[in-house]
């Protein structure tokens, strides 16, 4: 939250700190979402830059967290309106556990992916889901049942390393 | 969290082992919001009122009231989640405030 005051305030450096310190979240957020390193690091340079942009209007109802998850969100769907954009390379190959989570989520639809990140990867609450998503908290509820749903699909069809770590 | 989430989470959480680029060089700040003409505004919020008040008038067939403001509040709840524009948020977050509270009343 020091941070984001020092923003309002227009101190010296505090752009610099506040994009340093979320950076990595937001972009693995993004990363999450898009499921592309490119297009993950685009949508996190957007989302940080209207996130100072817009740091005026932040008044402390929510954490920091989901105020930016919220822009961040927006941000996304915008995108997904646009007309499709070039293809782009590849980046280098991430981990193993990297690509299984992002194989794993491309199985959900968006506003389940979403519900699913933030509640097992970003720890947020219910209540702190739906405030960034702008949605009852009874649809955050639904968003996950259905999520854990297909993923336990999913995780009962293959032959399952995750289920041979398990019980080993 | 029962052993299933826990092997979700244990998955999702692999996540935080991607490597994240540099920090790129950040333009001067846009807004997070896009500016929409007035007049596009006075109209999406006139036909926000027009539809409120066509479901007023439009004889519907008899139905339990509860359901029918649960129906509304769900529609509304899915519009909201399309819509980026701010205002237009905060109008539909207000509708949706009202409707809640009229489900509360019918029930």
């Amino acid at each position: 939250m020091a941070d984001l005051e020092a923003l309002k305030r227009q101190e010296p450096g505090a752009r610099e700190r506040f994009a340093a310190a979320w950076w990595p979240r937001v972009y693995r957020m993004a990363l999450a979402l898009t499921g592309h390193e490119a297009d993950a690091e685009d949508l996190a340079q957007e989302t940080l830059m209207a996130a100072m942009g817009a740091a005026e209007h932040f008044r402390g109802e929510a954490s920091e967290a989901t105020w930016l998850y919220a822009i961040l969100l927006r941000r996304h769907r915008s995108r997904l309106r646009r007309p499709s954009l070039p293809i782009r390379r590849p980046g280098p190959p991430q981990d193993r556990a990297v690509q299984d989570a992002l194989s794993f989520l491309s199985r959900l639809p968006a506003a389940q992916k979403i519900a699913a990140v933030l509640f097992y990867l970003e720890e947020m609450s219910v209540k702190e889901i739906a405030r960034a998503m702008g949605v009852p908290r009874a649809t955050i509820r639904w968003r996950l049942f259905r999520a854990r749903r297909v993923l336990r699909r999913t995780l009962e069809s293959r032959s399952d390393p995750w289920t041979t770590k398990e019980t080993s | 969290m029962n052993p299933e989430e826990r092997k979700i989470g244990r998955i999702l959480v692999g996540l935080r082992q991607a490597s994240v680029p540099p920090l790129p060089a950040l333009a001067a700040a846009v807004a997070d919001r896009s500016p929409v003409p007035v007049g596009r505004m006075l109209a999406a919020a006139g036909m926000l009122l027009a539809l409120v008040g066509l479901l007023y008038l439009v004889p519907g067939r008899a139905e339990d009231p509860a359901r029918a403001i649960a129906g509304r509040l769900d529609s509304a709840e899915a519009r909201l989640s399309l819509v980026d524009h701010e205002e237009l948020r905060t109008l539909l977050r207000r509708e949706i405030e009202l409707l809640r509270i009229e489900l509360d009343l019918a029930r």
